[in-house]
């Protein structure tokens, strides 16, 4: 009774304050979802509470998301037809949400003379209409100097490199550099395209195609080769972190970084200058940073006129001059309105003063979803460069080819072909099976529901609403998509097309190569997990004193998240730096193993990460499995005259295999389908796609190149797979278990 | 030469002194009982001799070899255990050839020891099950058999029989003795049950406090008890112990006395009288009340209250007194026992 009251009030209190603050609240209520970073987000407050001021009849709710989430939600909000009216992000959502109508153009609604106010930059455009209005611009890449160890930064490439080989010493004599001239994320495409300006040439062709093959590309390949090969004023590897790293150290004179960086270095204490890439004397040229913009971006789904008047309002306020200088003020970027530049703030402000310098050499970093494929094909070829596996003119004419064949199969318009008829049977197969043999159990379901049991059911209700929702429904969605020609451009209006995914899934070699990978895979990562875990298992309940505590201990590496281990690892396996080669050269006196930029190394690389965070898993089984065995039994067996070896295998292990086999088949499946190590380890399949197993290749081919219907075919397909191994390894258990008993 | 000899074996855990000086021998074929209250060591003493535990110091021989430091799968010795440690994921086939093969012995040695004990057992039918589908009896025949089939020099049996019912237990203890007696090995028996020490045992060590009180023939055992814990701790019912004092060769109870015709220089004694050794009588001996009569079959135990003692006798017959007759106790001189009462040791 007393529970009922009190739902009692607390329904009457949920309702009367929505009525309330329906009352108070104003007439339009506006969503505005971002991504700022933390200081951004505060000052993003103040003015749009200065907004609300102004506007009593306007409330505007604001949203934070982490970029990759904002992205996925605003796209499965607004494909549903709702989603924030303003979407605040990086540049580069602009191409993948105009191709999928999901942003409005906003050229009717901004009227010329007022785009003419902004920077061109800050002015996304989409086959040459605007979607974007950025209130500021940035996002570029710079040379980023420590002034105690470079005075006055290089003008020119040929300074560069004399700074860069004057600076990079080996103080203690130990062979190895303590200090770099120069150092940088080379193996990322990002950093390495504005050197591709430098020799005179652009990556992406003016009509937005790759511009891979060129004279230009094959010359800065080479040089990135050179900085590291001849002129050895950068580290043989080194990604973001360790680049970053080293700077903040004081262990490297220059580093290519953005703006973000700023504040990092600021509380790194470094006493820092920026400067434009130096100038490539044979070409004269400067090379061009691909200068970004964080902007506003208007949802195509507004249908009230109200509510897109109520819209621009705050897009204007947010992109006002009077706003875009209180960020200025407060966090210090870089206004896209000309007007606002001239304001001191801006004028006074050294830092920015050298950043629009900077930019006016810079090229807007590109928006169509195509770049994804560019840089994809780009990375690859790329590394093969620097592994020494391909020339730079082989990398130049691969890279192009590969653009371009990612492009078209990304763009891609399939129409349905002969076998939808088998899609169709397929489905009517599925349909009359429901109907046979879930029909009559339906009929009970309804039956029983409108009987006695109502309550039960209905007590069942949620745990069957969340199966369905999150397993039963995704499944068939999938099963659709997989038969569906969705992709970018078919995305609101995807049709069945038939098998042709699965025909192109068993036709490519890729396929089986990466399917061999993901067996050899999975295999030695279980038997080692297997192995380990059963050795340690045995080791800490039989020989141990204190198993407590290395029961504790060695669980940490399950504890801790697989992305911070699989970072670290990373880390270990660094050329250079990296603990494991250290350990190789110092106690084993083997030569270093370019770990992360071979394949089979890398492939290694990331079995001996996985192992690494799954062996506790079979550890604390078998630990489990060993602590119901009796200790009679190992007195007995040493009775009957068993050494320790012989125990181990008459009594411990035939004893274990109860709880060891199905511990197994999960982990197998568990390591068959981990994406997090190999994608992080191997960043993203490096080098060149060559480390892959088959689920993080349909991640690429979805969440990279927009491939959904592929992607959904080539999941069915692993699905299949793994069905098929659990049968197999089940009757395997089966069998043995009968045979045993 | 002994089978097994123990010298002055000492056991601690840390404070806590589980055998204080034991030494024991124990000669080629024999039937050697341990018995003793809970925690009197008895089953601590078994696994140093199996070398699952090591003693704190002192020394074990077998067949007269210092076996002290040797691992206890280099012994050479069987054992059964109370809870018959039988490898659950292998046959009672495999479970018996377990230690064989690993002592590599020829495949037809091994097949032809295996049924020569399953016959003798009755359990060849029992082969090829899996311990999970026997009963508790046929799971310690197993046991049983798997020690034999070894064929070792020295057996030891920790509590074997406790986990059986009252049935089984006097089946299994026959039967335990017979194969003594075919395969003559030597056994050390571990055990609480006082019983099972006298049926079965060619000796009996009773174990107190970490220390042998005395080791002898069952016969003597029962008979003459070295001291008031022997003669308390063995017999069923136990002995009747009565506290009193020496006066003029009449031993002189709170509430009676009677004559004792031997010349005793203690002062203080306990008098021990076994039940069967007490008859009632028409009008003289010790005066008492009838409590409690316990029907035990052929027999009866008679408890009869005097003043403040009760006195246990064994009765026959037809004519049993009620409960608050009058009776009178006569006691056969002959079989009494006098123990010091300060040192408990026996004085006659």
């Amino acid at each position: 009774m007393i529970l009922f009251k009190k739902l009692h009030t607390f329904v009457f209190l949920c309702v009367s304050m929505i009525i309330f603050s329906n009352n108070a609240m104003a007439n339009t209520t506006i969503q505005l979802w971002h991504q700022m970073i933390y200081s951004h987000r505060e000052v993003l407050k103040k003015v749009v509470d200065d907004f609300e001021a102004k506007h009593p009849t306007i409330k505007v709710q604001v949203t934070y998301r982490e970029t990759e989430e904002l992205r996925s939600a605003f796209q499965s909000s607004s494909m549903g037809g709702s989603g924030p009216e303003l979407i605040y992000g990086p540049s580069d959502q602009v191409g993948p949400f105009a191709t999928m109508n999901l942003i409005r153009p906003l050229d009717n609604l901004i009227p010329i003379e007022e785009q003419k106010k902004f920077d061109p930059l800050a002015l996304v455009k989409f086959n040459q209409k605007t979607y974007m209005i950025g209130n500021t611009v940035g996002n570029f890449l710079m040379l980023i100097y420590n002034k105690k160890l470079v005075p006055n930064p290089p003008k020119t490439l040929e300074e560069l490199i004399k700074i860069g080989q004057s600076l990079t010493k080996d103080f203690n004599g130990d062979g190895k550099i303590d200090q770099f001239g120069f150092a940088f994320n080379f193996t990322e495409p990002f950093f390495f395209v504005p050197w591709i300006d430098g020799f005179g040439d652009h990556f992406m062709t003016e009509k937005n195609q790759p511009n891979l093959n060129s004279k230009a590309m094959i010359s800065a390949f080479g040089l990135m080769r050179d900085f590291r090969d001849k002129y050895k004023i950068i580290p043989k590897e080194c990604d973001y972190e360790m680049a970053n790293s080293l700077f903040k150290e004081g262990k490297a004179g220059m580093i290519i970084n953005g703006d973000w960086s700023w504040g990092d270095y600021k509380s790194a204490k470094i006493d820092f200058g920026i400067a434009r890439f130096p100038l490539i004397n044979s070409t004269n040229l400067w090379p061009a940073p691909l200068v970004g913009t964080t902007g506003y971006s208007v949802n195509a789904n507004i249908e009230d006129p109200l509510k897109l008047k109520d819209t621009l309002e705050l897009l204007n306020f947010l992109t006002s001059k009077e706003t875009q200088l209180i960020f200025t003020k407060e966090v210090s970027t870089y206004p896209s309105r000309f007007e606002a530049r001239l304001d001191p703030l801006v004028i006074n402000n050294d830092i920015l003063k050298e950043a629009s310098k900077i930019m006016e050499v810079g090229k807007p970093m590109p928006v169509v979803p195509e770049v994804r494929a560019v840089w994809d094909s780009l990375r690859g070829q790329y590394q093969s460069v620097l592994a020494g596996s391909a020339t730079p003119e082989q990398a130049a004419q691969k890279a192009q080819e590969e653009a371009l064949k990612q492009i078209q199969s990304m763009n891609e318009e399939l129409t349905p072909g002969p076998t939808l008829y088998l899609v169709w049977l397929l489905f009517a197969a599925i349909l009359g099976f429901l109907l046979f043999y879930i029909a009559t159990r339906i009929k009970k379901f309804l039956k029983d529901f409108k009987g006695a049991n109502k309550f039960p059911y209905l007590m069942m209700a949620p745990a069957f609403i969340s199966i369905f929702s999150v397993i039963i429904y995704p499944f068939f969605y999938n099963l659709a998509l997989s038969f569906s020609n969705f992709s970018l451009k078919t995305f609101n209006n995807w049709t069945l097309i038939g098998l042709h995914h699965y025909q192109s899934v068993i036709v490519d070699p890729k396929f089986y190569e990466v399917f061999l990978k993901t067996i050899i895979w999975t295999i030695s990562n279980v038997f080692f997990h297997v192995s380990i875990g059963v050795l340690l298992a045995v080791i800490i309940e039989q020989v141990m004193p204190k198993k407590n505590l290395w029961r504790t201990l060695l669980i940490i590496p399950w504890a801790v998240p697989q992305y911070i281990t699989a970072l670290t690892w990373r880390g270990m396996f660094n050329q250079e730096y990296g603990p494991i080669n250290i350990f190789l050269q110092e106690y084993l006196k083997l030569s270093p193993i370019q770990w992360l930029s071979q394949p089979w190394t890398t492939f290694s690389a990331c079995v001996i990460t996985n192992v690494w965070l799954g062996f506790p898993f079979m550890m604390i089984v078998a630990l489990g499995g060993l602590q119901s065995i009796s200790p009679d039994l190992y007195e007995s067996a040493k009775m009957d005259g068993a050494n320790a070896w012989q125990r181990f295998k008459h009594i411990t292990w035939p004893m274990l295999q109860p709880v060891i086999r199905p511990a197994a088949l999960l982990g197998a499946i568990w390591t068959f389908n981990t994406l997090n190590v190999i994608w992080l380890v191997s960043n993203s399949g490096e080098p060149a796609d060559q480390t892959h197993i088959l689920v993080s290749y349909v991640y690429k081919a979805a969440f990279n190149l927009y491939r959904y219907g592929y992607a959904a075919a080539l999941s069915m397909i692993i699905f299949i797979i793994l069905i098929v191994m659990s049968l197999v390894v089940n009757k395997i258990n089966k069998e043995s278990k009968e045979s045993n008993s | 030469m002994n089978a097994l000899e123990l010298k002055n074996i000492t056991k601690s855990f840390g404070f806590n002194t589980i055998l204080k000086n034991v030494s024991l021998e124990v000669n080629l074929g024999e039937f050697l009982v341990l018995v003793g209250p809970s925690g009197c060591g008895k089953s601590t003493l078994l696994r140093i001799i199996s070398g699952l535990e090591s003693s704190s110091t002192g020394e074990v021989f077998i067949g007269g070899k210092n076996i002290t430091l040797v691992e206890p799968q280099n012994r050479d010795i069987a054992m059964v255990f109370q809870s018959y440690a039988l490898y659950p994921h292998m046959s009672v086939y495999e479970n018996m050839e377990f230690s064989l093969k690993i002592r590599k012995l020829p495949p037809v040695e091994i097949r032809n020891r295996i049924h020569e004990i399953a016959d003798l057992l009755q359990m060849t039918p029992l082969l090829q099950r899996k311990p999970k589908d026997l009963s508790g009896g046929q799971r310690q025949r197993v046991s049983l058999g798997r020690a034999l089939a070894r064929r070792a020099p020295v057996i030891l049996f920790d509590e074997p029989l406790s986990n059986l019912d009252a049935h089984l237990r006097q089946q299994m203890r026959i039967e335990i003795k017979k194969i003594h007696q075919i395969f003559k090995s030597t056994i050390i028996y571990v055990t609480h049950d006082q019983t099972e020490a006298m049926t079965m045992g060619d000796r009996i060590a009773v174990l107190n406090k970490g220390q042998i009180e005395q080791i002898d023939s069952p016969f003597n055992i029962y008979h003459s008890p070295k001291n008031i814990f022997v003669a308390n701790f063995i017999g069923t019912p136990e002995m009747n112990l009565l506290n009193g004092e020496m006066r003029n060769n009449y031993f002189v109870h709170k509430d009676f006395d009677f004559n004792i015709s031997k010349d005793i220089s203690s002062h203080d004694v306990v008098l021990g009288i076994r039940p069967e050794n007490i008859t009632l009588s028409e009008n003289q001996g010790i005066a008492g009340t009838v409590q409690f009569f316990e029907n035990l079959g052929p027999n009866g135990l008679l408890h009869v209250h005097t003043g403040n003692e009760v006195i246990k006798l064994f009765i026959q017959g037809q004519n049993i007194p009620k409960i608050n007759d009058k009776v009178f106790l006569n006691v056969d001189q002959s079989k009494l026992k006098l123990f010091d009462k300060k040192s408990g040791s026996l004085i006659q």
